[in-house]
């Protein structure tokens, strides 16, 4: 009896201190949660992070990456239309394009994965040249006026905005580049920020790779297509809202205009792989 | 054939990653010139329906279910008796059951002025009649509304919001609007029955404003003949939602 009440109020005390915690230590217990493969708890916790964190985007994109190993593919696509938006584009990161044509993929939405093909060429291109520029030339002044800021811990994606493309994702985090700022060793400071970069040239080059093989897949899986296979597609249908509560408004594909308000609240409803013998 | 394709696909992809990295500097800008380039895909796909639906659900920003609004409105006239120009000032009291439903109580007191024929008319025949006693020629014979109380209903059937110049948005609902009351007119009462059509936007949790066209329909009496009357209003409220 005595234990059974000690347990209780122990995982209490958790609940309320994990409540309070920051939104790191929610991500952190997230991400322990994803790697034991307990994707329900997991997901949870990447729902409790607000958007005006700024670990939102990261949150979204994990929570994708849950919905994906779950078979969940409209949840996916719904976290990942939010985060693929024009808004987040400096923000985002490659493996988050590369997560999004994948999805597209598994439900074969093959015009999608051409669109999304373009897009994540599109917004790396000028990403690699940025952060090979700052690979090959010396710290700029106005990049370490920037992470001057970093003193008085003033960084944040929001803050940084269409410029965060022009920089290391996240650099404001990293604990070493902190110290040596606070430090002013600036030359310290650029050597770090360049091997920042690199670590992302190199995640560009990963998922570049991976962006290869899901066209490979593409290309093998409509070649092999019957030419004249065409599928009607289907009434879909989304499960009922509470009118009385919510609102809904319909997105088209060529839809690039994009509500902020909008972001996170996207639903997504697929037919899943309607072409015969396409599945991965 | 399947596994065919794929493996030439595989070598080709290979192929230049292999003679890079024997090159030494990758330059990772060409890399991404073979990806998403095969022409004849890409000519296939476009024929292909993408068999998606994407929506946006959002949260209604201002609850409207069993709420009370109370709002001031200032109506213009048009239509009715043609020597008179009408104005009204009136209020409100809206029961909103849920969003789409509600159900109100109006009340508007009229203010009334003759219509620059109207005074025209009304100088003629004075100065007619001043100057010639046997003068046939009438003042014109008005009548006009003083005050009218109106119960409503109305459905919103079609919502939206919009974007109030960067500072933030908005939700509204277009609403018809039918309504039935009375109207004392200089005359006496009549019924009047009125068919709207506006839209209420709903600033905050607190103030909302209502644009509105009205038709209404009355009967008026000019000496001893009745007359059918019809006028048309444009009227705009502002308001709260005070429980």
């Amino acid at each position: 009896m005595v234990k059974t009440v000690a347990n209780l109020l122990l995982t209490l005390s958790m609940s309320v201190a994990f409540a309070a915690g920051s939104d790191k230590d929610k991500m952190n217990k997230a991400r322990e949660l994803y790697e034991k493969g307990k994707l329900d708890a997991a997901v949870d916790i990447y729902s409790k992070i607000q958007p005006s964190s700024d670990f939102w985007l990261e949150a979204l994109e994990e929570r994708a990456w849950a919905h994906t190993r779950q078979g969940k593919f409209e949840d996916a696509l719904a976290d990942l239309q939010s985060i693929t938006s024009p808004v987040w584009a400096p923000q985002v990161g490659p493996e988050t394009y590369m997560l999004s044509t994948f999805v597209s993929l598994k439900i074969c939405a093959y015009k999608d994965v051409i669109k999304k093909v373009d897009i994540f060429k599109k917004r790396m291109l000028p990403r690699v040249d940025a952060l090979q520029a700052m690979i090959d030339l010396p710290m700029s002044e106005e990049t370490w006026k920037t992470i001057s800021k970093l003193k008085k811990s003033t960084i944040s994606m929001s803050s940084l905005g269409q410029t965060a493309d022009k920089f290391p994702r996240y650099f404001y985090r990293d604990s070493e580049l902190i110290s040596l700022v606070k430090k002013g060793s600036r030359e310290k400071a650029d050597a770090r920020m360049k091997a920042l970069a690199k670590a992302d040239l190199a995640e560009i080059e990963t998922n570049l790779k991976k962006m290869k093989i899901i066209d490979i897949e593409l290309i093998q899986n409509v070649l092999t297509l019957d030419k004249d296979q065409t599928v009607k597609a289907k009434d879909l249908k989304f499960s009922g809202t509470d009118k009385n509560k919510t609102m809904t408004f319909p997105v088209s594909g060529g839809d690039d205009e994009v509500w902020v308000d909008e972001v996170g609240h996207f639903q997504v409803k697929a037919e899943d792989c309607p072409y015969k013998g396409a599945s991965l | 054939m399947k596994n065919l394709i794929l493996s030439s696909l595989a070598i080709a992809l290979l192929v230049p990653t292999l003679s890079l990295a024997q090159g030494g500097k990758k330059d990772l800008k060409n890399e991404f010139s073979t990806l998403g380039d095969n022409r004849d895909v890409v000519e296939r796909v476009k024929n292909m329906d993408t068999h998606q639906k994407v929506r946006v659900v959002q949260n209604r920003l201002v609850d409207r279910n069993h709420r009370i609004e109370l709002a001031g409105n200032y109506a213009f006239n048009g239509g009715g008796d043609s020597y008179v120009k009408t104005q009204n000032v009136g209020a409100l009291l809206e029961y909103h059951i849920n969003p789409r439903w509600s159900l109100g109580v109006q009340y508007q007191k009229s203010y009334n002025t003759l219509t620059p024929e109207g005074e025209n008319r009304l100088e003629a025949a004075l100065a007619d009649q001043t100057v010639n006693k046997g003068s046939t020629m009438k003042y014109p014979a008005v009548d006009y509304p003083l005050e009218t109380q109106l119960a409503t209903i109305s459905y919103y059937p079609i919502y939206g919001k919009m974007n109030l110049f960067d500072t933030g948005i908005a939700q509204f609902d277009v609403y018809v609007q039918l309504g039935y009351g009375k109207m004392n007119l200089f005359s006496g009462t009549s019924d009047v029955m009125s068919v709207g059509m506006g839209s209420g936007v709903w600033l905050t949790q607190r103030i909302t404003t209502r644009i509105e066209g009205r038709f209404q329909q009355y009967e008026d009496l000019l000496k001893t003949d009745r007359r059918k009357q019809s006028n048309f209003q444009a009227v705009a409220s502002i308001g709260i939602l005070v429980w």
